[in-house]
Protein backbone atom coordinates (compact mmCIF):
# COMPACT_ATOMS: atom_id res chain seq x y z
CA UNK A 1 0.00 0.00 0.00
CA UNK A 2 1.64 2.72 -1.50
CA UNK A 3 0.63 6.11 0.32
CA UNK A 4 0.31 9.01 -2.18
CA UNK A 5 1.62 12.56 -1.44
CA UNK A 6 0.45 14.70 -4.36
CA UNK A 7 2.00 18.31 -4.98
CA UNK A 8 5.96 19.12 -4.45
CA UNK A 9 6.93 16.08 -3.68
CA UNK A 10 7.63 16.65 0.21
CA UNK A 11 11.22 15.15 1.66
CA UNK A 12 11.68 13.14 4.62
CA UNK A 13 15.16 14.66 6.25
CA UNK A 14 16.87 11.58 8.18
CA UNK A 15 19.80 13.13 10.42
CA UNK A 16 21.25 10.09 12.45
CA UNK A 17 25.25 9.44 12.98
CA UNK A 18 24.54 5.31 12.77
CA UNK A 19 24.79 4.44 8.89
CA UNK A 20 22.79 1.32 9.91
CA UNK A 21 19.59 2.77 11.63
CA UNK A 22 20.00 6.07 8.83
CA UNK A 23 19.81 3.05 5.83
CA UNK A 24 16.79 1.40 7.43
CA UNK A 25 15.14 4.33 8.43
CA UNK A 26 15.45 5.54 4.67
CA UNK A 27 14.38 2.34 3.28
CA UNK A 28 11.22 2.22 5.33
CA UNK A 29 9.97 5.61 4.61
CA UNK A 30 11.08 4.80 0.54
CA UNK A 31 8.61 1.40 0.81
CA UNK A 32 5.81 3.22 1.46
CA UNK A 33 6.79 5.90 -1.47
CA UNK A 34 8.39 8.58 0.43
CA UNK A 35 10.88 10.75 -0.84
CA UNK A 36 14.32 10.73 1.55
CA UNK A 37 17.70 12.46 1.48
CA UNK A 38 20.05 11.62 4.94
CA UNK A 39 22.29 12.94 6.89
CA UNK A 40 25.41 11.89 9.16
CA UNK A 41 25.65 15.25 11.25
CA UNK A 42 23.74 18.17 12.14
CA UNK A 43 26.12 20.09 10.40
CA UNK A 44 25.60 18.48 7.06
CA UNK A 45 22.15 19.22 7.22
CA UNK A 46 22.43 23.07 7.79
CA UNK A 47 24.61 23.17 4.97
CA UNK A 48 22.47 21.64 2.89
CA UNK A 49 21.09 24.27 0.42
CA UNK A 50 17.70 21.94 0.30
CA UNK A 51 17.44 22.19 3.83
CA UNK A 52 14.52 24.81 3.72
CA UNK A 53 11.87 22.27 1.24
CA UNK A 54 8.52 21.18 2.36
CA UNK A 55 8.88 18.33 4.37
CA UNK A 56 9.58 17.17 7.77
CA UNK A 57 12.97 15.91 10.00
CA UNK A 58 13.43 12.89 11.33
CA UNK A 59 16.54 13.41 14.13
CA UNK A 60 18.29 11.42 16.00
CA UNK A 61 18.89 12.93 19.51
CA UNK A 62 22.28 11.96 20.17
CA UNK A 63 24.24 13.64 17.78
CA UNK A 64 28.14 14.13 16.99
CA UNK A 65 28.94 17.91 17.44
CA UNK A 66 25.36 19.39 17.18
CA UNK A 67 22.84 17.72 19.24
CA UNK A 68 19.53 16.69 18.00
CA UNK A 69 17.99 19.23 20.75
CA UNK A 70 20.39 21.49 20.05
CA UNK A 71 19.57 21.62 16.22
CA UNK A 72 15.89 21.75 16.96
CA UNK A 73 16.69 25.29 18.58
CA UNK A 74 19.30 26.38 16.26
CA UNK A 75 16.51 25.72 13.22
CA UNK A 76 14.20 27.57 14.82
CA UNK A 77 16.31 30.45 15.63
CA UNK A 78 17.09 30.38 11.51
CA UNK A 79 13.12 30.46 11.08
CA UNK A 80 13.23 27.07 9.53
CA UNK A 81 10.48 25.50 10.50
CA UNK A 82 9.86 21.95 9.20
CA UNK A 83 8.40 19.97 12.29
CA UNK A 84 10.43 17.20 13.65
CA UNK A 85 10.28 13.55 14.89
CA UNK A 86 12.78 12.79 17.54
CA UNK A 87 14.41 9.22 17.80
CA UNK A 88 16.51 8.37 20.54
CA UNK A 89 18.38 5.02 21.54
CA UNK A 90 18.06 6.60 25.72
CA UNK A 91 14.92 8.39 25.45
CA UNK A 92 14.05 10.40 29.43
CA UNK A 93 11.14 11.54 29.87
CA UNK A 94 12.39 15.12 30.92
CA UNK A 95 14.35 14.90 27.45
CA UNK A 96 11.14 14.61 25.70
CA UNK A 97 9.22 16.78 27.49
CA UNK A 98 11.36 19.62 26.46
CA UNK A 99 11.17 18.70 22.80
CA UNK A 100 7.69 18.59 22.18
CA UNK A 101 7.11 21.72 24.21
CA UNK A 102 10.12 23.04 21.73
CA UNK A 103 7.22 22.14 18.86
CA UNK A 104 8.72 18.14 17.99
CA UNK A 105 5.68 16.22 16.48
CA UNK A 106 6.89 12.61 18.11
CA UNK A 107 9.40 11.55 20.12
CA UNK A 108 10.26 7.78 19.29
CA UNK A 109 12.24 5.60 21.33
CA UNK A 110 14.75 2.71 18.89
CA UNK A 111 13.43 0.55 18.32
CA UNK A 112 10.25 1.96 17.17
CA UNK A 113 7.29 0.69 15.86
CA UNK A 114 7.23 1.52 11.98
CA UNK A 115 3.43 2.79 11.94
CA UNK A 116 4.27 4.94 14.82
CA UNK A 117 7.00 6.45 12.53
CA UNK A 118 5.00 6.76 9.60
CA UNK A 119 1.96 7.60 10.99
CA UNK A 120 4.18 10.99 12.53
CA UNK A 121 5.90 11.76 9.10
CA UNK A 122 2.67 11.80 7.57
CA UNK A 123 0.86 14.17 10.52
CA UNK A 124 4.26 16.18 10.18
CA UNK A 125 4.12 16.34 6.48
CA UNK A 126 0.72 17.38 7.04
CA UNK A 127 1.67 20.09 9.54
CA UNK A 128 4.02 21.62 6.99
CA UNK A 129 2.03 21.85 4.36
CA UNK A 130 -0.61 23.65 6.56
CA UNK A 131 1.77 25.46 8.17
CA UNK A 132 3.59 26.86 4.24
CA UNK A 133 -0.37 27.50 3.18
CA UNK A 134 -1.05 29.70 6.11
CA UNK A 135 2.51 31.51 5.63
CA UNK A 136 2.08 31.79 2.02
CA UNK A 137 -2.20 33.24 2.75
CA UNK A 138 -0.78 36.10 4.81
CA UNK A 139 2.47 36.72 2.41
CA UNK A 140 -0.36 37.35 -0.12
CA UNK A 141 -3.03 39.21 2.16
CA UNK A 142 0.03 41.54 3.49
CA UNK A 143 0.67 42.64 0.14
CA UNK A 144 -2.74 43.55 -0.50
CA UNK A 145 -2.84 45.62 2.85
CA UNK A 146 0.33 47.20 1.98
CA UNK A 147 -1.44 48.60 -1.49
CA UNK A 148 -4.16 50.35 0.73
CA UNK A 149 -3.16 54.26 1.52
CA UNK A 150 -2.67 55.28 5.09
CA UNK A 151 -6.16 56.62 5.24
CA UNK A 152 -7.81 53.29 3.71
CA UNK A 153 -5.49 51.30 6.66
CA UNK A 154 -6.49 53.71 9.19
CA UNK A 155 -9.78 53.36 8.29
CA UNK A 156 -9.65 49.60 8.03
CA UNK A 157 -8.35 49.40 11.54
CA UNK A 158 -11.32 51.02 12.97
CA UNK A 159 -14.14 49.48 11.02
CA UNK A 160 -12.62 45.99 12.27
CA UNK A 161 -12.85 46.99 15.46
CA UNK A 162 -16.87 47.75 14.69
CA UNK A 163 -16.85 51.40 14.75
CA UNK A 164 -20.17 52.72 12.81
CA UNK A 165 -18.62 55.45 10.23
CA UNK A 166 -20.17 57.91 11.61
CA UNK A 167 -17.73 57.52 14.97
CA UNK A 168 -15.14 56.37 12.47
CA UNK A 169 -15.46 59.69 10.64
CA UNK A 170 -15.06 61.48 14.47
CA UNK A 171 -12.13 59.85 15.16
CA UNK A 172 -10.51 60.86 12.32
CA UNK A 173 -11.88 63.93 11.61
CA UNK A 174 -13.66 63.71 8.79
CA UNK A 175 -17.11 63.58 7.11
CA UNK A 176 -18.83 59.98 6.89
CA UNK A 177 -19.45 60.20 2.81
CA UNK A 178 -15.17 59.96 2.79
CA UNK A 179 -15.24 57.12 5.35
CA UNK A 180 -17.75 55.37 3.33
CA UNK A 181 -15.55 55.51 0.33
CA UNK A 182 -12.19 54.44 1.90
CA UNK A 183 -14.30 51.62 3.80
CA UNK A 184 -15.22 50.83 0.08
CA UNK A 185 -11.84 50.75 -1.10
CA UNK A 186 -10.67 48.57 1.53
CA UNK A 187 -12.76 46.07 1.38
CA UNK A 188 -12.30 46.05 -2.88
CA UNK A 189 -8.58 46.07 -2.45
CA UNK A 190 -8.20 43.95 0.28
CA UNK A 191 -10.51 41.33 -1.71
CA UNK A 192 -13.06 40.63 0.93
CA UNK A 193 -16.27 39.61 0.29
CA UNK A 194 -18.37 41.31 2.95
CA UNK A 195 -17.26 42.89 6.44
CA UNK A 196 -17.08 39.57 8.55
CA UNK A 197 -14.52 38.75 5.76
CA UNK A 198 -12.42 41.56 6.13
CA UNK A 199 -12.45 41.17 10.29
CA UNK A 200 -11.25 38.07 9.53
CA UNK A 201 -8.24 39.15 7.37
CA UNK A 202 -7.47 41.37 9.65
CA UNK A 203 -7.13 39.01 12.50
CA UNK A 204 -4.73 36.50 10.20
CA UNK A 205 -2.43 39.66 9.94
CA UNK A 206 -2.59 40.44 13.56
CA UNK A 207 -1.44 43.90 14.22
CA UNK A 208 -4.00 46.81 12.40
CA UNK A 209 -6.94 46.11 14.32
CA UNK A 210 -5.23 46.52 17.43
CA UNK A 211 -3.59 49.90 17.03
CA UNK B 1 61.19 25.16 11.71
CA UNK B 2 58.19 27.31 13.10
CA UNK B 3 55.20 26.06 14.49
CA UNK B 4 51.77 27.76 13.90
CA UNK B 5 48.96 28.10 16.57
CA UNK B 6 45.89 28.73 15.06
CA UNK B 7 43.56 31.24 17.30
CA UNK B 8 40.08 32.14 16.60
CA UNK B 9 39.23 35.16 18.21
CA UNK B 10 35.20 35.74 18.95
CA UNK B 11 34.92 39.14 19.87
CA UNK B 12 32.29 41.97 18.82
CA UNK B 13 34.13 45.05 19.57
CA UNK B 14 36.13 45.87 16.96
CA UNK B 15 39.00 48.16 19.12
CA UNK B 16 39.55 44.96 21.49
CA UNK B 17 40.05 42.84 18.82
CA UNK B 18 42.24 44.76 16.76
CA UNK B 19 44.40 45.34 20.13
CA UNK B 20 44.84 40.92 20.45
CA UNK B 21 45.20 41.11 16.72
CA UNK B 22 47.96 43.69 17.12
CA UNK B 23 49.78 41.83 20.00
CA UNK B 24 49.97 38.62 18.41
CA UNK B 25 51.29 39.62 15.01
CA UNK B 26 54.82 39.13 14.19
CA UNK B 27 55.02 35.91 16.75
CA UNK B 28 57.24 33.23 16.04
CA UNK B 29 58.17 29.61 16.95
CA UNK B 30 55.49 29.34 17.93
CA UNK B 31 53.18 32.01 15.10
CA UNK B 32 50.27 32.61 16.69
CA UNK B 33 47.58 33.50 13.44
CA UNK B 34 44.63 35.16 14.53
CA UNK B 35 41.13 34.40 13.06
CA UNK B 36 38.84 37.11 14.22
CA UNK B 37 35.10 36.61 14.05
CA UNK B 38 32.27 39.02 15.10
CA UNK B 39 29.64 36.54 16.40
CA UNK B 40 29.11 33.16 18.04
CA UNK B 41 27.14 31.66 15.47
CA UNK B 42 29.80 32.49 12.95
CA UNK B 43 32.52 31.26 15.33
CA UNK B 44 30.92 27.58 15.80
CA UNK B 45 30.66 26.99 11.92
CA UNK B 46 34.33 28.38 12.01
CA UNK B 47 35.08 26.08 14.80
CA UNK B 48 32.76 22.98 13.09
CA UNK B 49 35.20 23.38 10.10
CA UNK B 50 38.38 22.13 11.97
CA UNK B 51 42.23 23.39 12.18
CA UNK B 52 41.59 25.71 15.65
CA UNK B 53 44.01 24.88 18.21
CA UNK B 54 42.60 28.30 20.62
CA UNK B 55 39.83 30.02 21.32
CA UNK B 56 39.68 33.40 22.60
CA UNK B 57 36.27 34.00 23.14
CA UNK B 58 34.63 37.38 24.52
CA UNK B 59 31.62 36.40 26.93
CA UNK B 60 28.98 39.19 25.80
CA UNK B 61 28.23 39.04 21.97
CA UNK B 62 25.25 40.48 19.93
CA UNK B 63 23.71 36.34 19.59
CA UNK B 64 24.58 35.17 23.25
CA UNK B 65 25.37 36.77 26.75
CA UNK B 66 27.15 35.31 29.46
CA UNK B 67 27.72 31.96 30.78
CA UNK B 68 25.28 30.72 27.95
CA UNK B 69 28.17 31.90 25.32
CA UNK B 70 30.69 29.22 26.92
CA UNK B 71 27.92 26.75 27.53
CA UNK B 72 27.12 27.06 23.82
CA UNK B 73 31.07 26.75 22.39
CA UNK B 74 30.95 23.74 24.84
CA UNK B 75 28.12 21.91 23.45
CA UNK B 76 29.77 22.40 19.93
CA UNK B 77 33.26 22.24 20.45
CA UNK B 78 33.81 20.31 23.93
CA UNK B 79 37.67 19.64 23.31
CA UNK B 80 38.90 23.20 22.64
CA UNK B 81 41.01 24.75 24.57
CA UNK B 82 38.93 28.24 25.62
CA UNK B 83 40.53 31.63 27.19
CA UNK B 84 37.72 33.93 28.35
CA UNK B 85 38.36 37.57 27.54
CA UNK B 86 36.58 40.12 29.93
CA UNK B 87 36.64 43.23 30.33
CA UNK B 88 37.37 45.23 33.99
CA UNK B 89 34.21 44.81 35.22
CA UNK B 90 32.87 41.88 34.41
CA UNK B 91 35.94 39.49 35.69
CA UNK B 92 33.47 38.03 38.46
CA UNK B 93 31.62 36.02 34.81
CA UNK B 94 35.27 35.64 33.86
CA UNK B 95 36.31 33.42 37.20
CA UNK B 96 32.68 31.68 36.71
CA UNK B 97 33.45 30.71 33.30
CA UNK B 98 36.68 29.22 34.37
CA UNK B 99 34.63 27.35 36.88
CA UNK B 100 32.69 26.06 34.99
CA UNK B 101 34.76 24.53 31.98
CA UNK B 102 37.23 27.55 30.50
CA UNK B 103 40.82 26.86 30.93
CA UNK B 104 41.83 30.26 31.44
CA UNK B 105 40.70 34.11 31.45
CA UNK B 106 42.38 37.31 30.48
CA UNK B 107 41.25 41.09 31.28
CA UNK B 108 41.62 42.77 27.65
CA UNK B 109 42.74 45.60 29.18
CA UNK B 110 45.93 43.46 30.47
CA UNK B 111 46.21 41.62 27.63
CA UNK B 112 49.96 42.31 25.83
CA UNK B 113 51.70 40.03 24.10
CA UNK B 114 53.56 38.38 26.84
CA UNK B 115 50.42 38.01 28.76
CA UNK B 116 48.43 36.82 26.14
CA UNK B 117 50.94 33.94 24.41
CA UNK B 118 51.46 32.83 27.83
CA UNK B 119 47.53 32.13 28.08
CA UNK B 120 46.84 30.91 24.87
CA UNK B 121 49.65 28.13 25.86
CA UNK B 122 48.42 27.34 29.11
CA UNK B 123 45.38 26.96 28.23
CA UNK B 124 46.19 24.36 25.20
CA UNK B 125 48.18 22.60 27.80
CA UNK B 126 45.91 22.57 30.38
CA UNK B 127 43.30 21.29 28.03
CA UNK B 128 45.36 18.34 27.45
CA UNK B 129 45.73 17.38 30.90
CA UNK B 130 42.26 17.57 31.37
CA UNK B 131 41.50 15.03 28.57
CA UNK B 132 43.74 12.89 29.41
CA UNK B 133 42.15 12.60 33.46
CA UNK B 134 39.00 12.35 31.58
CA UNK B 135 40.10 9.49 29.34
CA UNK B 136 41.56 7.56 32.27
CA UNK B 137 38.21 8.24 34.50
CA UNK B 138 36.89 4.82 35.32
CA UNK B 139 33.11 4.14 34.24
CA UNK B 140 30.40 3.95 36.64
CA UNK B 141 28.68 0.59 36.36
CA UNK B 142 26.03 2.42 35.64
CA UNK B 143 27.43 4.38 32.80
CA UNK B 144 29.07 1.33 31.57
CA UNK B 145 25.58 -0.54 31.31
CA UNK B 146 24.23 2.04 29.71
CA UNK B 147 26.95 2.46 27.04
CA UNK B 148 26.68 -1.17 26.80
CA UNK B 149 22.85 -1.07 25.98
CA UNK B 150 23.35 1.80 23.54
CA UNK B 151 26.24 0.08 21.43
CA UNK B 152 23.84 -2.96 21.24
CA UNK B 153 20.17 -1.46 20.35
CA UNK B 154 21.31 0.63 17.85
CA UNK B 155 22.06 -2.41 15.60
CA UNK B 156 18.81 -3.65 16.86
CA UNK B 157 16.47 -0.67 16.20
CA UNK B 158 18.12 -1.04 12.58
CA UNK B 159 17.10 -4.74 12.54
CA UNK B 160 13.66 -3.81 13.43
CA UNK B 161 13.00 -1.03 11.31
CA UNK B 162 14.88 -3.13 8.15
CA UNK B 163 13.00 -5.83 8.92
CA UNK B 164 9.39 -3.64 8.81
CA UNK B 165 10.62 -1.86 5.65
CA UNK B 166 11.45 -5.56 3.73
CA UNK B 167 7.93 -6.53 4.97
CA UNK B 168 6.37 -3.79 3.22
CA UNK B 169 8.50 -3.85 0.59
CA UNK B 170 7.10 -7.41 -0.35
CA UNK B 171 3.43 -6.58 0.40
CA UNK B 172 1.20 -5.07 -2.23
CA UNK B 173 0.46 -6.42 -6.05
CA UNK B 174 4.12 -5.85 -7.05
CA UNK B 175 6.46 -6.90 -4.70
CA UNK B 176 9.76 -4.97 -4.95
CA UNK B 177 12.20 -8.00 -4.39
CA UNK B 178 15.07 -6.24 -4.69
CA UNK B 179 14.58 -3.21 -1.90
CA UNK B 180 13.72 -6.44 0.15
CA UNK B 181 16.68 -8.55 -0.76
CA UNK B 182 18.65 -5.39 0.33
CA UNK B 183 16.90 -5.24 3.54
CA UNK B 184 17.23 -8.41 4.53
CA UNK B 185 21.01 -8.43 3.98
CA UNK B 186 21.39 -5.26 6.25
CA UNK B 187 19.53 -7.09 8.66
CA UNK B 188 21.99 -10.59 8.66
CA UNK B 189 25.05 -7.62 8.79
CA UNK B 190 23.27 -5.32 12.27
CA UNK B 191 22.82 -9.04 13.55
CA UNK B 192 26.29 -9.66 13.10
CA UNK B 193 27.38 -6.48 14.85
CA UNK B 194 25.47 -7.21 17.57
CA UNK B 195 26.55 -10.31 18.77
CA UNK B 196 30.13 -8.58 18.23
CA UNK B 197 29.48 -5.94 20.51
CA UNK B 198 28.16 -8.48 22.79
CA UNK B 199 31.66 -10.28 22.34
CA UNK B 200 33.92 -7.49 22.62
CA UNK B 201 32.09 -6.66 26.31
CA UNK B 202 32.66 -11.07 27.11
CA UNK B 203 36.19 -10.18 26.31
CA UNK B 204 36.70 -7.12 28.28
CA UNK B 205 34.91 -9.18 31.49
CA UNK B 206 37.10 -11.71 30.82
CA UNK B 207 39.38 -12.93 33.91
CA UNK B 208 42.49 -13.40 31.73
CA UNK B 209 42.48 -9.50 31.24
CA UNK B 210 42.92 -8.76 35.13
CA UNK B 211 45.93 -6.85 35.82
CA UNK B 212 47.49 -8.02 38.70
CA UNK B 213 49.50 -5.93 40.76
CA UNK B 214 49.59 -5.13 44.74
CA UNK B 215 48.41 -1.99 46.03
CA UNK B 216 46.76 -0.12 48.33
CA UNK B 217 43.01 -0.66 48.61
CA UNK B 218 42.89 2.62 50.79
CA UNK B 219 43.86 4.28 47.57
CA UNK B 220 41.61 2.91 45.61
CA UNK B 221 38.73 3.70 47.97
CA UNK B 222 40.01 7.48 48.20
CA UNK B 223 40.12 7.91 43.90
CA UNK B 224 36.25 6.24 43.95
CA UNK B 225 34.93 8.63 46.71
CA UNK B 226 36.69 11.53 44.37
CA UNK B 227 34.73 10.25 41.24
CA UNK B 228 31.60 9.80 43.87
CA UNK B 229 31.84 13.29 45.39
CA UNK B 230 30.00 15.37 43.13
CA UNK B 231 27.09 12.99 43.01
CA UNK B 232 27.15 12.75 46.82
CA UNK B 233 26.90 16.54 47.21
CA UNK B 234 24.30 16.61 44.58
CA UNK B 235 22.03 14.02 46.62
CA UNK B 236 23.10 15.85 50.17
CA UNK B 237 24.36 12.76 51.24
CA UNK B 238 27.37 12.87 54.03
CA UNK B 239 30.64 10.59 53.63
CA UNK B 240 32.84 9.36 56.43
CA UNK B 241 35.67 7.31 55.77
CA UNK B 242 36.82 4.89 57.92
CA UNK B 243 40.31 3.62 56.58
CA UNK B 244 42.89 1.27 58.58
CA UNK B 245 46.13 2.71 58.12
CA UNK B 246 47.46 -0.76 58.69
CA UNK B 247 46.18 -2.73 55.80
CA UNK B 248 48.58 -5.17 53.82
CA UNK B 249 48.85 -4.70 50.01
CA UNK B 250 46.62 -6.59 47.85
CA UNK B 251 47.07 -7.90 44.10
CA UNK B 252 44.80 -7.79 41.75
CA UNK B 253 43.25 -5.17 39.05
CA UNK B 254 42.99 -1.98 40.74
CA UNK B 255 40.66 -0.21 38.41
CA UNK B 256 38.52 -2.89 38.59
CA UNK B 257 38.37 -2.97 42.34
CA UNK B 258 37.72 1.20 42.32
CA UNK B 259 35.18 0.28 39.81
CA UNK B 260 33.11 -1.94 42.82
CA UNK B 261 34.07 0.40 45.54
CA UNK B 262 32.18 3.09 43.07
CA UNK B 263 29.58 1.50 42.73
CA UNK B 264 28.70 0.26 46.26
CA UNK B 265 29.23 4.03 46.92
CA UNK B 266 26.95 5.47 44.18
CA UNK B 267 23.95 2.66 45.03
CA UNK B 268 24.50 3.83 48.73
CA UNK B 269 24.00 7.46 47.63
CA UNK B 270 20.60 6.19 45.42
CA UNK B 271 19.89 4.34 48.51
CA UNK B 272 19.66 7.42 50.77
CA UNK B 273 18.20 9.77 47.88
CA UNK B 274 14.75 7.30 47.59
CA UNK B 275 14.06 7.96 51.73
CA UNK B 276 12.71 11.29 52.08
CA UNK B 277 13.87 10.86 56.28
CA UNK B 278 16.52 10.07 58.57
CA UNK B 279 19.78 10.20 58.23
CA UNK B 280 22.00 10.67 55.06
CA UNK B 281 24.86 9.33 56.02
CA UNK B 282 27.55 6.99 54.23
CA UNK B 283 29.90 5.40 55.92
CA UNK B 284 32.98 3.76 53.82
CA UNK B 285 35.22 1.34 56.44
CA UNK B 286 38.15 -0.38 55.55
CA UNK B 287 39.75 -2.56 58.48
CA UNK B 288 41.82 -6.16 58.30
CA UNK B 289 40.41 -9.38 59.03
CA UNK B 290 41.65 -13.18 58.73
CA UNK B 291 40.71 -15.10 55.47
CA UNK B 292 40.45 -19.00 55.01
CA UNK B 293 43.25 -20.58 56.72
CA UNK B 294 43.77 -17.47 58.54
CA UNK B 295 45.64 -15.71 55.85
CA UNK B 296 45.53 -12.13 56.33
CA UNK B 297 43.05 -10.21 54.07
CA UNK B 298 41.19 -6.84 54.01
CA UNK B 299 37.00 -6.13 54.59
CA UNK B 300 35.96 -2.68 53.02
CA UNK B 301 31.99 -2.01 53.90
CA UNK B 302 29.56 0.35 52.37
CA UNK B 303 27.72 1.10 55.12
CA UNK B 304 23.98 3.75 54.04
CA UNK B 305 20.83 4.75 55.91
CA UNK B 306 18.82 4.48 52.77
CA UNK B 307 15.72 2.28 52.91
CA UNK B 308 17.37 -1.33 53.02
CA UNK B 309 15.96 -3.97 50.75
CA UNK B 310 13.00 -6.16 51.55
CA UNK B 311 13.45 -9.65 52.91
CA UNK B 312 12.80 -11.57 49.69
CA UNK B 313 14.92 -9.47 47.54
CA UNK B 314 17.64 -10.45 49.32
CA UNK B 315 18.75 -13.65 47.61
CA UNK B 316 18.09 -11.87 43.98
CA UNK B 317 20.23 -8.54 44.94
CA UNK B 318 23.06 -10.03 43.67
CA UNK B 319 21.39 -11.40 40.05
CA UNK B 320 21.91 -9.87 37.04
CA UNK B 321 19.17 -7.59 36.01
CA UNK B 322 17.68 -7.16 39.18
CA UNK B 323 17.16 -3.72 40.42
CA UNK B 324 15.14 -1.41 42.66
CA UNK B 325 15.82 1.34 41.05
CA UNK B 326 13.56 3.13 38.80
CA UNK B 327 16.12 4.10 35.65
CA UNK B 328 18.84 0.97 37.51
CA UNK B 329 20.14 -1.59 34.60
CA UNK B 330 21.11 -4.61 37.72
CA UNK B 331 24.33 -5.23 36.24
CA UNK B 332 26.16 -3.72 39.11
CA UNK B 333 26.11 -5.82 42.25
CA UNK B 334 26.54 -8.72 39.52
CA UNK B 335 29.25 -7.37 38.29
CA UNK B 336 30.64 -6.71 41.55
CA UNK B 337 30.52 -9.72 42.96
CA UNK B 338 31.99 -11.60 40.38
CA UNK B 339 35.11 -9.11 39.77
CA UNK B 340 35.46 -9.36 43.67
CA UNK B 341 35.46 -13.30 43.36
CA UNK B 342 37.87 -13.42 40.57
CA UNK B 343 40.56 -11.80 43.07
CA UNK B 344 39.66 -14.29 45.60
CA UNK B 345 37.63 -12.33 47.66
CA UNK B 346 33.82 -12.71 48.74
CA UNK B 347 30.99 -9.77 48.52
CA UNK B 348 27.56 -10.14 50.24
CA UNK B 349 25.15 -7.36 51.63
CA UNK B 350 23.70 -7.85 55.41
CA UNK B 351 20.75 -5.04 56.94
CA UNK B 352 21.86 -2.66 59.38
CA UNK B 353 20.70 -2.87 62.98
CA UNK B 354 18.45 0.24 62.34
CA UNK B 355 18.34 1.70 59.25
CA UNK B 356 20.04 0.73 55.70
CA UNK B 357 22.21 -2.01 54.12
CA UNK B 358 25.53 -2.56 54.52
CA UNK B 359 27.46 -4.64 51.51
CA UNK B 360 30.97 -5.74 52.38
CA UNK B 361 33.63 -7.71 50.55
CA UNK B 362 37.27 -8.76 51.50
CA UNK B 363 40.11 -9.37 49.39
CA UNK B 364 43.22 -11.86 50.26
CA UNK B 365 46.02 -9.88 51.26
CA UNK B 366 49.25 -10.25 48.91
CA UNK B 367 51.28 -13.63 50.20
CA UNK B 368 54.08 -12.96 52.07
CA UNK B 369 53.05 -9.54 53.01
CA UNK B 370 52.96 -8.46 57.10
CA UNK B 371 50.50 -6.45 58.38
Amino acid sequence: MNSVIQDSRPTVFVVDDDASVREAVRSLLRSVGLSVETFGTAQEFLSNPRNSAPGCLVLDVRLPGIGGLELQHQLAERNLQAPIIFITGHGDIPMSVRAIKAGAVEFLTKPFRDQDLLDAVQQAICQDRRAREQRAEIAELRQRYEGLSPREQEVMGLVVRGLPNKQIAGTLGTSEATVKLHRARSIQKMQAGSLADLIRMAEKLGTPANR
Amino acid sequence: MSRNINVLLIEDNPGDARLVCEALKGTSDPCYRVEWVGRLSIGLDRLADGGIDVLLLDLGLPDSQGLATLAAVRASAPHMPVVVLSGAVDEQFAVEAVQASAQDYLVKTYANRHVLTRSLRYAIERKRGEEALRAARVLTMGELAASIAHEVNQPLAAVVTNAEAALRWLAGDTPNLLEAREALARISQEGNRASQVIRRIRAFLKKGDLQAAPFDINEAIQDAVTIARGELVKSRVALRLNLSSQLPPVVGDRIQLQQVVLNLVMNGSDAISSTAEGPRELVVTSRNVAGPEGHPGVLVAVRDSGAGIKREDMNRMFDAFFTTKATGMGMGLSMSRSIVEDHGGNLWATPNQGQGLTVQFTLPAERGSSS
